[in-house]
């Protein structure tokens, strides 16, 4: 009897725990973490006379999504890459467009042992926050000059919903970096 | 019922300890929300963790844990969730693989990171640990070193998945949920140090004496131990503790045995032991006068938790040994509920305890009923197994009131559980204890 017991407490425990990881990730994938973010994020959205806030926001989502692997301060650790190059892959032609391709749809290539994950969960505002925010620190900014026009929001919808792999975004790196060129 | 409320009580304590530290890691700041399956095969990693973690405090042996359920009970939530854990741990990868199958990079020990690293060696843990555990008959492991690989494994499966999690980093961003993962994983792990040093070091304040060794018939010694400087130990009949001979008792090696003898004595104990093994089989050549510690008592197998008009006690061989605990208990009480004992063996020179049977049966309503599997030629009693037709034959006709005991072979236990089940004996009136826990 006990034992009898003790196996429909083991079949309820399994069922709850799968549960309430089914339950966790469709509360994280949905954004529902304390507030609804895409609401929060409008608050950011540029509107007439009153431009894109993207700093507080992009070192945030910096901190929140990429430092794990960049590190804090970009530098990179073990098989992740330092963040010091996102500037010349910006200026390169084509490479405004394969920098947002890198984060929608990840990168994997023979250069580094871990892949970089797609970002496209991130919504288009907390995207754009934090490409500017790499493009303005890690040293990238030496790169650019005054006339640099840093990216908008509605850069990035066009480019969702591509057919491209992490394989993919490798072979538009190829064709945009220089060879002999990192 | 009152067993009801702290044993539903440790459950849900169980799923609170499992659920917490996942819920705490929704505290700002928070990563963004990343799909579906990513996220869930993140939750699964977080539950499948700490519930590896809480195996520790399972298997501690804590008494105020065990006693509603029963420690044998305990130790089949250990394995299944155990199992259950392993499962969803294997299943964290390989969504993840699946969902962006450019991370099998990751699976590569010499690619990948110090998180993947680590996550792969406690994996490989625990998938041994899986395989020494089912197959550990098959594989021939000693129980010893199975024991000892098992404790070894477990440690360094909790301790690499807890790196792969802080080095990951990404949910454990600030110091204070780092703290509270690390924290629960210590003190979870370190439930294993009470069990192995903290009790040990008390029991070398209550050790016990061998004052006698008795031989039984059928290859069985009665090992009589006697309390060194203290008052002894309190146990119910049918109970069993672990017991180690010699030695320190900060040993491995430790077998549960059930105590034969009365529960009205605390003062001197005895348990009886059939030559079978490695270790039983040294019980005849131990000296009087070694040193020994027990670890108990332990074990829900007892009359005294399911109070009856009358029962029933059904053994197989070594099997004996707990009932004739309740036997003597219950003359020393000068209980008079009614008593049947069915007792099975292989043959009438080898029934251990049969004149100790027939003293008994002065004190008690006891009535015994042999069951020899090869009897010599002028037996007039039962023969053969214990089959339903031989239960019918024996049963009193109010069965419903009675409780049934059983111990014995696993075939022979399964064999008669069914039978019963089939005559309407309710599920809750059978009792069934294991010599084997693992
Ligand atoms: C609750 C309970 C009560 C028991 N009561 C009695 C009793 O009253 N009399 C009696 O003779 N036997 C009893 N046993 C069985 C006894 O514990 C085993 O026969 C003994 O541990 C076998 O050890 P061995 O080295 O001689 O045998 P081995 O041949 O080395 O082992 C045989 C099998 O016994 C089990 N075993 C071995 N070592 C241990 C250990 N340290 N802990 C747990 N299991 C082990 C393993 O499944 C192993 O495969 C009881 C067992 C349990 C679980
Ligand atoms: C799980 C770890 C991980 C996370 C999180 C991560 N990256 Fe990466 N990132 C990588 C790896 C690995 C590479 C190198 C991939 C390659 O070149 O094969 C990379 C490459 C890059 C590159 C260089 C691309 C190139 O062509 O050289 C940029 C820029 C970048 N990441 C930015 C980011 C930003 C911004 C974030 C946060 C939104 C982020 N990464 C989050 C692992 C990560």
């Amino acid at each position: 009897m006990r034992h009898f017991l003790a196996n429909i407490a083991t079949y309820t425990i399994a069922i709850f725990l799968i549960s309430a990881a089914a339950l966790f990730g469709w509360g994280r994938s949905a954004q529902l973490v304390i507030s609804d973010e895409p609401t929060v994020l409008q608050r950011f959205a540029p509107a007439p006379g009153h431009p894109f806030e993207w700093t507080a926001l992009g070192e945030k989502g910096y901190r929140r999504n990429c430092q794990s692997c960049h590190g804090p301060e970009g530098r990179g650790w073990d098989q992740y890459p330092k963040l010091d190059h996102t500037a010349s892959l910006f200026l390169a032609a084509g490479g405004r467009e394969y920098l947002i391709d890198v984060h929608l749809y990840g990168l994997t290539s023979a250069r580094w042992g871990a892949p970089m994950p797609p970002m496209a969960h991130l919504h288009d505002l907390e995207l754009t926050a934090v490409l500017n925010h790499v493009l303005t620190h890690f040293g990238n900014d030496q790169r650019l000059d005054d006339r640099t026009v840093l990216y908008e929001p509605e850069e990035i919808g066009p480019r969702r919903g591509q057919e491209l792999s992490p394989w993919g975004v490798e072979k538009r790196r190829q064709e945009i970096v220089l060879p002999g060129r990192q | 019922m009152n067993r009801m409320i702290p044993g539903v009580f440790w459950i849900a304590l169980f799923l609170a300890v499992v659920l917490l530290p996942v819920t705490e890691m929704l505290v700002s700041p928070v990563p963004s929300g990343r799909p579906f399956w990513l996220e869930a095969s993140v939750g699964l990693g977080f539950f499948g963790l700490t519930q590896i973690a809480v195996q520790f405090v399972l298997i501690a042996r804590f008494k105020s844990v065990t006693a509603p359920y029963g420690i044998d009970v305990i130790l089949q939530f250990h394995r299944q969730l155990a199992i259950i854990a392993i499962a969803v741990l294997v299943f964290h990868p390989l969504i993840i693989v699946i969902d962006n199958p450019s991370r099998l990079k990751l699976l590569n020990p010499l690619g990948g990171n110090w998180a993947s690293r680590c996550a792969l060696v406690s994996l490989l843990a625990l998938l041994a640990i899986a395989a020494t555990s089912i197959y550990r008959e098959r594989l021939r492991l000693n129980y010893e070193h199975w024991r000892l690989s098992h404790l070894l494994l477990g440690v360094v499966a909790v301790v690499f998945a807890q790196l792969h999690v802080s080095l990951a980093g990404l949910y454990t961003n600030n110091g204070w949920k780092q703290a509270i993962w690390v924290g629960m994983a210590v003190a979870m792990v370190g439930a294993v140090l009470y069990l192995r040093v903290l009790k040990p070091a008390w029991q070398r304040g209550n050790r016990w004496r061998v004052t006698e060794v008795r031989a039984e018939r059928g290859d069985t010694w009665t090992l009589v131990l006697e309390p060194v400087e203290h008052p002894g130990l309190a146990f119910l009949p049918g109970q069993f503790a672990w017991l180690k001979l010699a030695g320190s008792p900060f040993t491995l090696e430790e077998h549960p045995f059930s105590f034969s003898s009365s529960a009205q004595r605390q003062d001197r104990v005895e348990f009886s032991i059939k030559a079978l093994g490695d270790f039983t089989s040294t019980i005849k050549d131990v000296p009087v006068g070694t040193l020994a510690s027990l670890d108990g008592p332990h074990g829900a197998f007892c009359i005294d938790r399911y109070p009856a008009v009358g029962y029933l006690f059904i053994a197989g061989g070594v099997g004996i040994t707990p009932m004739m605990s309740f036997m003597h208990t219950m003359a020393d009480r000068r209980d008079p509920r009614p008593v049947l004992l069915l007792y099975a063996d292989r043959d009438w020179g080898g029934v251990a305890f049969r004149e100790e049977l027939a003293g008994l049966q002065d004190q008690l309503d006891l009535q015994v009923v042999y069951v020899l599997q090869e009897p010599p030629g002028d037996w007039q009693g039962e023969q053969g197994m214990i089959t339903p037709e031989l239960l019918r034959k024996h049963l009193p006709k109010e069965l419903i009131l009675r409780n049934f005991f059983i111990c014995g072979p696993p075939p022979m236990m399964e064999a008669v559980q069914t039978a019963l089940l089939e005559m309407g004996v309710r599920q809750e009136f059978i009792h069934m204890e294991r010599f084997n826990l693992a």
